[in-house]
């Protein structure tokens, strides 16, 4: 009897039923297994939240930009502030007040951040988790930003290549949370040793050691989410070689492996449906997949029309509604249940960013962030676009657009007003309010200065040729 | 639910797309290189072989090469490259493969990446294909040259109006400027206000002006980046257009005024192991060679380093075989090796059978 019978067996015969962890604390990717990424962050602060923009770039006369920011915000509280935590390509992670944006401190690891940070806060602990490409998981405090405890999940030796670590998530292998899981990818392409793996490492949060470690392939893996389902705490995460795993958090044991997938670049979704619980995952060529999570056989599928990067988001209800955006410049909103199509927001670029659902607020709305360098909202019920705004300049260099996933937004309520935070491949963080009569308005799209530029280049140009040219001319008869 | 049917697009452009950062991506090329190096070495049917060659590259370019390796990216990827030597081996390794690769075989074997292997240079080659056949009016501007230069110029301007409209433009989509710069050039040599020899000269200020956007972290986006990546790069694809237009009325105009590559491949030229010379006393002057060659680097036997692509087209249209492939550096170790010898034959009589 494999392990999939057995597990399919007791989902069967045990009573009770799934559990998400609900988002009270930002402890997995985008805070909770549905990835809604939205919390309400009750800090004793006074403060009315503002729109702040903090720009790290640190540009300077070289080619190694500064800070890019790649990983997706995660919020909490820390003593009486809101704060939001990013990590940054310059190896740094960055705390600030989301209210404010006042700079509360800055954590320096030995690679860079790509991962979201998470949160742990219960009675006994106040931890905030990153995983850095440095191979290193790293316990800090957030409210002073000093280290508490590291774990390397691969020792160094000289000719390791590099690692992607991705988000962790706080779940228990027992009845509490009590430990982190952290997924890893590490290659070595030496010679000698010429191998790359990847797997999952559940750390103890009172001390990081190491509590199992599961071997998952070779291939990038995607951050996990974490449900209690059945009375057992189980991991689902996706991997770059198109495998969709259900793995134990008490041993490390894989439940369940889904391998006809294509390649899975963020997190699935989970929702207990009353046909039970459910998974809906997004791969990369543009399939929208509704799993039954306690065997990973197929429910529905939908196509879009070109690759998804970002995760999916749940609704959750009695008609649950799963979010998903598309290279093909759709944000999509289908039923959970069959994977019927509700509607679709248009927008001038690819969507690669998972969106961050805002269910509980007078203007319920969707964001997303697309290649046209915006950050869109649009009604969560019906579609209809409410607003965009600008997110800053591209930066080629550093990444293919669905090379890796880029930072999405998340929201969150500060003191009754929401409030989104976008980190930006130009090196920005940005927090804006949501709430209508507060939002700035987009800004103007002004390509003056481009065209201006034209003139100023191809008049020099033309009298340089020209000057060539006479010179040459001069110089012939004289030659001849 | 929708049907079951993989969209157009997403077959056109994702390809191949997880070798993107694999050693296959480098790999290919690598073949690409070898696989010139020796071909080129074929006496019959080379022109034919050649562009079979540009073929096969357009598609390793266009299918399994993902990474930014266009003639401005080469470049910039280069020197990012560098930076990233001491902290980062393998990646740094990765940007730096290509550009090296590029430089070691020109060095070895003549700018053959420029008359073979480059992709904007294969582009050229179909407009002058379509430019050869079309008729020509000698000493001057035909009316229907006029009329297209004219069209292509207003079509440009149209779609960059439209694009302006459509999308907001950056640094990064500053290829549009070397389009602009391209056909302009174009009209002026046609109407005959420049000269097509000095405006070559031109490609020192756009290999300057890549260096420079590349070192203060600005990314200029190349002609056929789109290519190489899912991206969504209109502009990119206009200038290749452009470009694609542009060799219908000056053959590879791009290679011949603003290629900052292009130029970077002529000053290796001058320090290349091959070469190809005129054999003076087998010349019969019949000029066959003038007109074979697509950048007019060659003029009454006389070739230019700086401009040549060793594309062997003037080797293989020479009737007398006047014009051959002659490794230089191996003609001067003669030389050197005669020049020692006859510098150590007096300083040594004793060794002299006569002593």
């Amino acid at each position: 009897m494999n392990a999939r019978t057995v597990f399919a067996a007791m989902a069967l015969l045990l009573p009770g039923h799934a559990l998400a962890a609900d988002c009270e604390v930002w402890s997995q990717s985008r805070c909770d297994a549905q990835n809604q990424a939205a919390i309400e962050l009750r800090a004793g602060q006074t403060t009315a939240p503002r729109a702040w923009s903090f720009d790290g770039s640190g540009r300077v006369w070289g080619y190694e930009p500064g800070l890019t920011i790649w990983s997706s915000p995660a919020l909490g509280v820390a003593g009486d502030q809101p704060i939001v935590v990013a990590g940054n390509y310059d190896h740094t992670l960055y705390c600030l007040n989301a209210a404010t944006g006042d700079v509360l401190w800055k954590f320096t690891t030995g690679g860079p951040v790509f991962a979201a940070p998470v949160f742990v806060r219960d009675s006994t602990h106040q931890m905030l988790f990153a995983a850095s490409n440095d191979r290193i998981v790293y316990a800090i405090d957030p409210l002073l930003g000093r280290q508490i405890w590291v774990h390397a999940v691969e020792d160094f030796r000289p000719t390791l290549g590099g690692a992607r670590l991705a988000s962790p998530c706080v779940g228990g292998t027992g009845d509490k949370d009590d430990a982190v899981f952290v997924p890893y990818w590490i290659w070595d392409r030496s010679l000698a040793n010429s191998e790359q793996k990847s797997g999952v490492a559940a750390l103890s949060i009172e001390d990081g050691h190491l509590l199992w470690r599961a071997d998952l392939g070779d291939n990038e893996l995607t951050a996990a989410i974490f449900v209690r389902l059945q009375g057992r705490g189980v991991l689902f995460l996706g991997s770059s070689s198109g495998n969709l795993y259900a793995v134990a958090a008490k041993s490390g044991q894989v439940l369940w492996k889904k391998a006809e997938l294509d390649c899975v670049r963020s997190p699935p979704a989970f929702v207990m449906t009353g046909q039970g619980p459910l998974l809906v995952t997004g791969s990369k060529f543009g399939t929208i997949r509704g799993l039954d999570a306690l065997s990973g056989a197929e429910r529905w599928q939908f196509r879009t029309g070109d690759r998804i990067t970002g995760s999916p988001a749940i609704l959750d209800g009695k008609q649950p509604r799963a979010f998903v955006g598309s290279y093909d410049r759709k944000l999509y909103s289908l039923g959970a249940m069959d994977g019927s199509e509700l509607w679709h927001d248009t927008t001038r670029g690819g969507i690669f960013s998972s969106p961050a659902l805002i269910a509980n607020s007078s203007e319920p709305m969707v964001l997303a962030m697309a290649w046209d360098h915006m950050l869109h909202a649009s009604d969560l019920e019906h579609g209809s676009p409410l607003f965009a705004s600008f997110t800053g300049r591209p930066l080629w260099n550093v990444g293919g657009m669905d090379d890796s996933n880029w930072s999405s937004p998340v929201a969150g309520r500060i003191r009754g007003r929401w409030m989104a935070f976008v980190g930006s491949y130009d090196g920005t963080l940005r927090a804006l309010p949501l709430d209508a009569d507060e939002r700035s308005a987009p800004e103007l799209r002004s390509n003056l200065w481009f065209w201006l530029s034209f003139p100023i280049f191809l008049v020099p140009i033309a009298a340089i040729a020209f000057l060539l040219t006479q010179r040459e001319r001069r110089r012939r008869p004289a030659r001849a | 639910m929708q049907p079951e049917r993989a969209p157009l697009g997403k077959v056109f452009n994702t390809p191949f797309l997880s070798l993107d950062g694999t050693s296959v991506e480098m790999a290919a090329l690598l073949f690409l290189f070898l696989a010139v190096i020796v071909i080129s070495n074929a006496n019959r049917h080379r022109q034919w072989i050649r562009r079979g060659v540009q073929v096969l590259s357009f598609m390793v370019f266009f299918y399994v090469v993902y990474s930014c390796l266009g003639v401005f990216g080469m470049i910039r990827n280069g020197l990012y490259g560098l930076t990233l030597v001491g902290s980062a081996y393998s990646e740094s390794f990765y940007w730096l493969a290509l550009p090296i690769v590029i430089i070691a075989v020109t060095l070895l074997h003549g700018p053959v990446f420029c008359g073979w292997i480059c992709p904007t240079g294969s582009l050229q080659d179909v407009s002058g294909w379509i430019r050869k056949r079309l008729p020509r009016r000698p000493g001057g501007l035909s009316r229907a040259q006029m009329l297209g230069i004219g069209s292509a110029s207003l079509g440009f301007i149209a779609l960059l109006v439209w694009l302006g409209v459509k999308k907001k433009l950056f640094v990064e989509d500053s290829s549009l400027h070397w389009a602009a710069m391209l056909l302009l050039l174009c009209c002026l040599v046609l109407a005959g206000v420049i000269d097509d020899i000095p405006t070559r000269k031109l490609r020192i200020f756009s290999l300057a002006a890549i260096f420079l956007t590349a070192v203060s972290h600005m990314v200029v986006t190349s002609p056929v980046h789109f290519a190489f990546t899912a991206r969504d790069d209109p502009a990119s694809a206009l200038t290749t257009l452009v470009i694609l237009v542009a060799g219908t009325f000056v053959l590879r105009s791009w290679c011949r005024y603003l290629c900052p590559w292009g130029q970077f491949m002529g000053f290796l030229h001058r320090f290349s192991r091959l070469r190809i010379l005129l054999d003076v006393s087998k010349c019969n002057r019949c000029g066959v060679c003038d007109t074979s060659c697509d950048v007019a680097a060659i003029e009454k036997g006389v070739i230019r380093l700086s401009n040549c692509q060793f594309c062997h087209a003037c080797v293989d249209h020479c009737s007398t075989s006047a014009l051959k492939v002659v490794d230089v550096w191996s003609v001067r170790a003669a030389k050197e090796n005669e020049r020692l010898q006859a510098d150590t034959k007096p300083s040594l009589p004793s060794q002299s059978p006569s002593a």
